[in-house]
């Protein structure tokens, strides 16, 4: 049995490293893509919705006596005013599985619609716009760059291993730790990220990091997907199924 | 401030005037046949509405409702005959409070029907059409209503002034960019400060309504807020790889480069193997 020649084994992992090299500049433009383990929670306007136990409900609770009597219903103190506090302002997150432990800074939008993420790929970006920790309601975004070419990988590098059940603390302006349990873990192509969806004011509140992932595209010089995680307070995982 | 960008008519009317007055269609709900009404009871304490049940049809709609709260619910599309009575009574023993006949609430509608007193002091229900539009990233949505005993006023945000010459019972809206303000509400034309100032945090995506309410002359001139979530369109993208600020990854740069070397380099020799 001869030895393959040199020259065969060159060409032969030359070419596979092509395709390889290939493939990841290449596959931009294949369809779209979603892949998703675990559930966020819903934000329709609907969902959020939930009979206040201690609202006045009907006293007629049979509906063919009263229809109204079982429709859900939310009551209110409308004379507190919402106010942010920022002492809630996240500053810094550490998520144990990924030995992440970064500071959070604050961006906004930067023309477009395009979210500002910061330079620094290891610091993360609280998007000022979202909610504040400890939130009644509404998503509190933070995004990390997945890697940068002059600095190598960032601090959301890992961010698609995460699993369900997963800790993530972070630390606010205050002081407080605030302790939030990962419920989902999705891929995007970014063509149809439900970004509305994730940035949403609306639904329970829970933490949204987001980064990116899936192949690279050359045409654009960027991934072609956005990885999302959502996490809930721990204190509030039992409200649903995971 | 950015001033607003879109301005809304007038869409309140007085219980006094017939209610058979239909409530614009919006298309932002899909299934369309449920409508998302709230009810705030404005009137304040010691106007002799302090406790209050709130019919709908003649069904009890809600129970033991007091000043300053706000209570939201999804009702299914139709007609509906509005009635206010005072706690203890009924349509059976008693004649209402306030009531507003003939209320045509279509599917998909989001609205607020107040009970308030009108510029004069008394007792009156209006029905405002809540805009849930889209709202863009990074913008939220203010909404005030006139619905206090007092005159005309102006409202302000950080100092200056938002909207002009409010009057009861009417309403004016702008989109803002989110965030914090400082809101107060003067006497029209003046620097006299009626309510405020007082802080106030509006939400992305979100339509914060804020009531001004209550009595001049009663001086409990107050602010209520309702706030609608959900209304964001997002931002665009989120760019959190190595692209946008950066360039290809490096590794893939190599990986096709020594690729493409060793394709140069083994076609020589493959082609002098043959000699």
């Amino acid at each position: 049995m001869s030895r393959p020649r040199p020259a065969i084994v060159v060409a032969v992992l030359s070419a596979l490293a092509l395709i390889a090299g290939l493939a990841v500049i290449v596959s931009a433009g294949s369809g779209s893509s979603v892949a998703s383990v675990g559930e966020r929670p819903a934000t329709t306007a609907a969902d959020s919705t939930e009979v206040d136990s201690e609202s006045g409900q009907s006293t007629d609770p049979d509906p063919a006596v009263n229809p109204l009597s079982t429709i859900p219903r939310t009551r209110s103190d409308a004379t507190v005013l919402p106010i942010r506090d920022p002492g809630a302002t996240p500053r810094q997150i550490r998520i144990p599985r990924l030995s992440i432990d970064a500071p959070i800074d604050e961006v906004g939008l930067i023309g477009d619609g395009k979210v500002e993420v910061p330079r620094d790929v290891s610091r993360t970006g609280w998007y000022r716009y979202s909610q504040v920790l400890e939130s009644d309601e509404g998503s509190t975004v933070i995004v990390g760059h997945r890697d940068g070419v002059d600095q190598g990988a960032g601090a959301f590098y890992g961010l698609g291993e995460l699993q369900l059940g997963d800790r993530i603390v972070v630390t606010t302006e205050g002081g407080d730790r605030v302790r939030y349990e990962v419920v989902a873990r999705e891929s995007f192509d970014k063509q149809i990220v439900p970004l509305d969806e994730l940035f949403s004011s609306a639904g329970p509140h829970r933490l949204t990091l987001i980064t990116c992932g899936g192949p690279f595209d050359a045409s654009t010089l960027g991934y072609t997907d956005n990885v999302v995680v959502t996490a809930v307070p721990v204190d509030d995982v039992a409200t649903w199924g995971t | 401030m950015t001033r607003n960008l879109r301005r809304a008519g007038v869409i309140a009317a007085a219980a006094t005037l017939p209610l058979g007055f239909a409530l614009a269609a919006t298309p932002a709900m899909a299934d369309g046949h449920e409508a998302t009404i709230s009810v705030l009871h404005g009137i304040p304490a010691g106007a002799g509405a302090d406790v209050v049940d709130v019919y709908a049809n003649g069904n009890l709609l809600i129970d033991d409702f007091t000043p300053g709260t706000l209570e939201t619910m999804m009702v299914p599309e139709g007609t509906y005959d509005l009635a206010v009575y005072a706690d203890g009574t009924t349509p059976d023993d008693a004649d209402p409070v306030l009531a507003a006949d003939g209320v045509e609430v279509p599917g998909g509608i989001n609205a607020t029907v107040t009970a308030n007193l009108d510029a004069e002091g008394a007792p009156a229900l209006n029905v405002f059409v809540n805009d849930i539009e889209p709202i863009a990233a990074g913008e939220a949505r203010l909404t005030v209503r006139h619905v206090a005993a007092a005159p005309a006023v102006d409202v302000l945000a950080d100092g200056a002034v938002l909207f002009a010459d409010l009057t009861n019972p009417n309403q004016d809206l702008a989109t803002v960019p989110a965030g914090d303000y400082e809101a107060a509400v003067n006497l029209a034309g003046t620097d006299t400060t009626a309510i405020g100032p007082a802080p106030v945090s509006l939400a992305e995506g979100a339509n914060t309504i804020v009531y001004a309410w209550g009595s001049a002359e009663e001086g409990n001139l107050a602010l209520a807020t309702q706030v609608i979530t959900g209304l964001g369109e997002g931002p665009d993208v989120v760019p959190a790889g190595g692209g946008s600020t950066t360039g290809t990854p490096m590794w893939a740069l190599a990986l096709a480069g020594v690729a493409a070397i060793g394709l140069v380099g083994a076609g020589v020799r493959l082609s002098t193997s043959r000699n």
